[in-house]
């Protein structure tokens, strides 16, 4: 019910993501969740995935049902912005709605209007809810595009710096970067700090992933700091990898004779994935799609496929395990969506998470690639079971990823 | 922000879980399932198979437009799926119920088309909490048994009020507890509500001659009596030495056991522990205890704490239906108990309170072991015991109870190893003030 488009992702509540999203990023804000209770019932847990007291900085309005029927709820959000802007003026502050606001056409933008011009605090408005307009992409652009927002105009470029933006924050990188003269401005990932995200405009070009995943923010970057952007290959496997560091080397101009830093790390990896092939060649690789909702900014990248290529590489025989509305005409249009991306494997649906071991079959699968929450509909079908999205971008990642996935085929895992 | 935010919603969903056969088809906008999953997933440490539970997923067109026919057939689809399960608990929350839809009406008019007992449970999002949602599914389904099917059997009780928040040996290791104490009542325990059991060991509750109703669900059977025909009472819960065995008094008072019997179990019981327990007091004499529980559990594990000589120095009532400070005192008094005058009591506390008073502690926390869920408050602090919910981190291996006899004991030892945790070097302890306090 409440689906209409084809999707390969999970679509999910905005204020849940955007939240946790906050709650990982260090820095002097706050947020002011503009809903009742049960809309942050979550939060706490994400908590714990930061040093230090992420919760501290989050408000609710708290509204209750007789502010629905009476249509106060814009004054709770007026009250508790007062409070919060008087106790610390200069934070930055985030305001959420949600589900219930969104329905009853509550008025928060007239309130941070107001609030702006009468105390000059910098409120940034996110219209946020769980009410199925948001995929995970979309998520992730909402929260970019209101943070770079915040940042000032004007900033002095670095000549030659450039943002890695969603990517996970690997030393690999700012040694092959360093090596070919590449300053990293800044690399953005979950836990990059408000700062980190207000540094941004200081860089001269924007490397991403998947243009999809930071859409309106990218355009933003273009059209009001004039950095342009190039859109790579995501880092998995050797080929990709190698081809990611050619391609902003070339952008950049980098004199052909830095670039053997790049073969210095490709070449022990193609030999690793010469052995890795002779192994994991024709092995049927299940790989999931749509069962779980992660706000990993990197393994959102191409719709949750990051890492495709590194099975694909390895010659993998790969089909598709889908989650969701198992019809075969909503399959065609998953499959159509994939195929605009270049992706051709088949794809198989299982609506719920007790039909997945039907599908599998004794004997199907060598391997299935999924959340854990799945792996016992794996295991006994003759199938080996490792967590979606365990596999480590880079070159130098190429023989820890061999090593797991040859002791997930033992059983390992 | 409340420490504890939790609603009605997750609180229906962990009662439907604690139903290994029931089916839950939560009808909520696409946003509510992440939020849930992720609390209940991070708790259920080994526990992962949630795939009883259907969300519909509403988006805003879907709730403005109204999804009755929809709806009607989601859970005639979901019952066939599901290999007609005996009950689905239908859940719907505010943002549904804000809409033109009439759910109660498609439930009952759902409920001619398929085999199992259907049951409505609208979630309060406003405010509420977990215990109140759970509540309401057990209530739910106690309303709906067929009390005048069965004759009522002498010595079958029916335990009415557990929460059994996750699927983990510490809660099998609890009703294990409690029915292993009925049984040395000459007691059997007919249907424990909820126990991880399916639905067929709840159908039989009407075979209990009596119900014995936990704290945690007083407030929902006041009148379990009236529905149920057969006498109920609402008794202690049994955490704690005392609280142990003033529920067994109660227990054998409702279900005709001689006062004898009692004496007799208690004794032999205390005989056995006992020496154990002064061990336990020579090393927790004197230790401070912060607890953060809900308020029927706080008071309780306070209890327990002065009986073997802790002090409760800090107290977080976690909950927002279970009565708050003034039934934590209340209940502390019905033993001749209270708390330290310098005992910090925090009701429904916010994160900012909690992070204020934790500032004003500076280095040194005011307790040696802290007993909560995960927050974080005090992440530094020597001694935790990580329990209640939601426990990311702490997850039970082996069986081990925290009501009855051996769940004194069981608590006496996860007490003793966490204050035996390394420490941070501490000013020398104050004289107890109070004395010795124990039962």
């Amino acid at each position: 019910m409440g689906k209409s488009e084809p999707i390969v992702q999970q679509r999910t509540c905005s204020l849940f993501g955007v939240a946790n999203y906050l709650c990982l990023m260090a820095g002097d804000f706050s947020v002011v969740v503009h809903s009742y209770l049960d809309c942050i019932n979550t939060l706490s847990l994400n908590s714990f995935l930061v040093d230090g007291k992420a919760l501290e900085r989050f408000f609710c309005t708290r509204f209750t049902e007789m502010d629905v029927i009476d249509g106060t709820t814009s004054q709770c959000l007026s009250e508790a912005l007062d409070a919060v802007i008087g106790e610390r003026p200069d934070a930055p502050v985030f305001v959420l709605t949600s589900c219930v606001t969104e329905m009853i056409g509550d008025e928060a933008a007239a309130v941070v209007r107001e609030l702006r011009e009468r105390t000059g605090a910098r409120i940034t408005l996110m219209r946020t809810s769980g009410l199925g307009a948001f995929t995970l992409a979309g998520i992730v652009d909402l929260l970019a595009t209101s943070l770079v927002d915040l940042a000032p105009r004007g900033m002095r470029k670095k000549k030659g710096a450039i943002n890695l933006i969603g990517s996970p924050p690997l030393a690999e990188f700012v040694e092959v970067f360093d090596k070919l003269g590449i300053e990293i401005n800044r690399c953005i990932h979950d836990g990059s700090s408000l700062s980190d995200w207000l540094a941004l405009p200081s860089a001269s070009l924007n490397v991403v992933f998947d243009r999809s995943l930071f859409a309106g923010f990218l355009d933003k970057m273009e059209a009001e700091f004039a950095i342009p952007t190039l859109e790579v290959p995501p880092p998995y496997g050797v080929q990709a990898s190698a081809e990611f560091y050619r391609s902003v080397a070339g952008h950049l101009q980098v004199p052909s004779a830095r670039l053997r830093v790049i073969d210095e790390l490709a070449g022990p990896g193609a030999a690793l994935l010469e052995e890795g092939r002779d192994l994991f060649r024709s092995r049927k690789v299940g790989y999931n799609i749509c069962s779980s909702i992660d706000f990993t900014m990197a393994t959102n990248i191409g719709m949750g496929l990051v890492d495709l290529a590194m099975f694909e590489e390895l010659g993998c025989d790969i089909e598709f395990l889908y989650q969701g509305d198992s019809s075969e005409e909503n399959l065609q249009r998953v499959r159509d969506v994939l195929r605009n991306r270049g992706i051709e494997h088949s794809v198989h649906g299982f609506e719920d998470t007790f039909l997945l071991r039907p599908l599998l079959e004794e004997g199907r699968f060598d391997l299935v690639y999924c959340p854990r929450f799945l792996m016992g509909q794996v295991l006994g079908t003759g199938a080996k079971f490792l967590k979606i999205h365990t596999l480590q971008p880079g070159l130098r990642s190429m023989e820890a990823n061999l090593e797991l996935l040859r002791s997930a085929l033992e059983g390992k895992n | 922000m409340p420490v504890a935010p939790c609603t009605n919603l997750l609180g229906i969903y962990m009662a439907v879980h604690a139903i290994p056969d029931v089916v839950n088809l939560t009808h909520v906008p696409v946003g509510c399932k992440p939020k849930i999953m992720n609390s209940m997933v991070a708790h259920n440490g080994f526990d992962k198979n949630f795939y009883r539970n259907r969300w519909t997923g509403m988006s805003e067109a879907d709730i403005i437009g109204g999804e009755e026919l929809r709806l009607e057939q989601f859970i005639q689809e979901c019952y066939n799926r599901y290999q007609r399960p005996p009950l689905m608990v239908v859940t719907t929350n505010t943002v549904i119920e804000l809409g033109v839809q009439d759910t109660a009406a498609v439930v009952r008019s759902a409920q001619d088309n398929v085999g199992a007992k259907l049951v409505h449970v609208k979630a309060e999002d406003f405010g509420g909490d977990l215990y109140a949602g759970y509540a309401d599914v057990v209530r739910a389904v106690l309303t709906n048994l067929d009390w005048s099917a069965q004759a009522p059997e002498k010595g079958a009780v029916n335990i009415i009020g557990y929460v059994y928040d996750r699927i983990e040996p510490d809660h099998a290791a609890n009703v294990a507890e409690l029915e292993r104490i009925l049984t040395s009542l000459s007691l059997v325990a007919n249907s424990v509500f909820l126990s991880n059991r399916p639905y067929e060991h709840l159908e039989r509750a009407p075979r209990a001659a009596a119900n014995i109703v936990l704290p945690h669900l007083h407030e929902k059977c006041m009148d379990l009596e009236a529905v149920s025909h057969r006498p109920s009472v609402l008794t202690t819960l049994p955490l704690g030495l005392a609280p142990t065995c003033r529920w067994m008094r109660e227990v054998a008072r409702v279900a005709g056991v001689d006062e004898e019997v009692v004496e007799e179990v208690t004794g032999a019981e205390m005989e056995r522990i006992e020496p154990l327990l002064r061990y336990a007091r020579e090393h927790l004499t004197w230790r401070d205890l912060a607890v953060f529980s809900d308020t029927i559990t706080a008071a309780h594990l306070c209890i327990l704490a002065m009986e073997v000589g802790m002090r409760p120095t800090v107290v977080g009532l976690l909950d927002r239906t279970l009565g708050g400070k003034a039934r934590l005192t209340s209940i502390l008094d019905s033993y001749g108990l209270s708390l330290p005058e310098r005992t910090v009591i925090f009701e429904d506390p916010t994160v900012q309170e909690l992070a204020r008073f934790e500032r004003a502690q500076g280095e040194f926390p005011p307790f040696d072991v802290i007993i909560r869920p995960t927050f974080e408050f005090f992440a530094g602090s020597p001694g935790v015991i990580e329990t209640g919910f939601v426990s990311y981190h702490s997850h039970t291996l082996f069986p081990m109870p925290t009501l009855g006899f051996n769940g004194v004991l069981a608590l006496c030892q996860r007490l003793l190893s966490a204050s035996l945790q390394p420490r941070v070097e501490r000013r020398r302890r104050p004289p107890h003030p109070e004395g010795h306090t124990g039962r």
